[in-house]
């Protein structure tokens, strides 16, 4: 049996409306800038709002909103223009920043100095398929599998596109902590 | 018949690291790459400083927040009240 109007406002208000942060922050990292990032959400919600009948109760609300925003992003914002440098991805070993402050800050403090803007910028930077899943993980708290279904990709390809992101992302921080003079660099 | 509790060397313990610090592993596992942690002081050295890289990443990109205006507009256009719980 369906909901009734008001039951259908109350329980989006009350199940929906808490995950409106989540999807803005999402939605500024995929998008790329503010305005796009408005739409985006506000498409989003609106369009979660129309076909909450199909939500399956007890499910990840969450997940489901987020799913809603990536095809929304690809099918009707995603530009092919470049957004400008991206950090290549495949150039990295294992935990090569690690190696490279393990005698002078091996608890990495010096990340502690870097301000908000500064990660943002960095994460922005990440090709778009390790973007993504770096977001949906770290801002979006999403697990691997709720992930790899928001993706629609195998749990083993978030797991490995994550570790990379996470260690691009490490790089170019710690790149950037060199030159603000955070840290110094290390000759491995 | 019981079976070999599992080993792992440091080259299998750094693949599951951050499964570890996402809490993606079953807890036979998790047991099995703490235990290798508590035994090679290298391997935790390298683990506490991806936690903290972790951790610090999901604080610094959590700043932002929906922008007020953004915010009344999806409720006014979905006929909801001002001002609902948030996260």
């Amino acid at each position: 049996m369906g909901l009734s109007p008001d039951e259908k406002r109350e329980a989006f208000e009350k199940e929906a409306i808490p995950y409106l942060d989540t999807v803005y922050r999402v939605a500024l990292r995929l998008a790329g800038d503010s305005t796009q990032a408005d739409d985006l959400t506000q498409e989003t919600m609106l369009k979660a709002y129309k076909a909450w009948h199909q939500y399956k109760q007890g499910t990840n609300v969450r997940a489901w909103l987020l799913t809603i925003l990536r095809h929304t992003f690809i099918n009707e914002y995603r530009r092919e223009k470049s957004r400008g440098i991206t950090v290549d991805v495949t150039e990295f070993e294992q935990f090569t920043v690690f190696h490279d402050v393990q005698e002078v800050d091996p608890e990495g403090r010096f990340f502690d100095k870097i301000v908000d803007d500064e990660v943002v910028r960095a994460i922005d930077q990440l090709p778009e398929e390790f973007r993504e899943c770096l977001v949906l993980s770290d801002i979006a708290d999403l697990s691997y599998a709720e992930i790899a279904t928001v993706m629609k990709v195998p749990v083993g390809t978030v797991k490995s596109r994550l570790f990379r992101a996470r260690q691009a992302l490490q790089r170019v921080l710690y790149d950037y902590a060199v030159e603000a003079g955070y840290i110094k660099r290390s000759v491995r | 018949m019981t079976s070999e509790p599992m080993q792992i060397d440091c080259k299998e313990a750094a693949k599951r690291l951050h499964e570890l610090i996402d809490g993606e592993l079953t807890p036979e596992t998790e047991a099995v790459i703490r235990q290798h942690l508590r035994d090679c002081a290298r391997c935790m050295a390298v683990y506490e400083f991806e936690e903290a890289f972790c951790r610090f990443v999901k604080i610094k990109a959590k700043g932002q927040t929906t922008p007020a205006d953004l915010k009344e507009r999806i409720l006014k256009e979905l006929g909801l009240s001002a001002s609902p719980r948030s996260e």
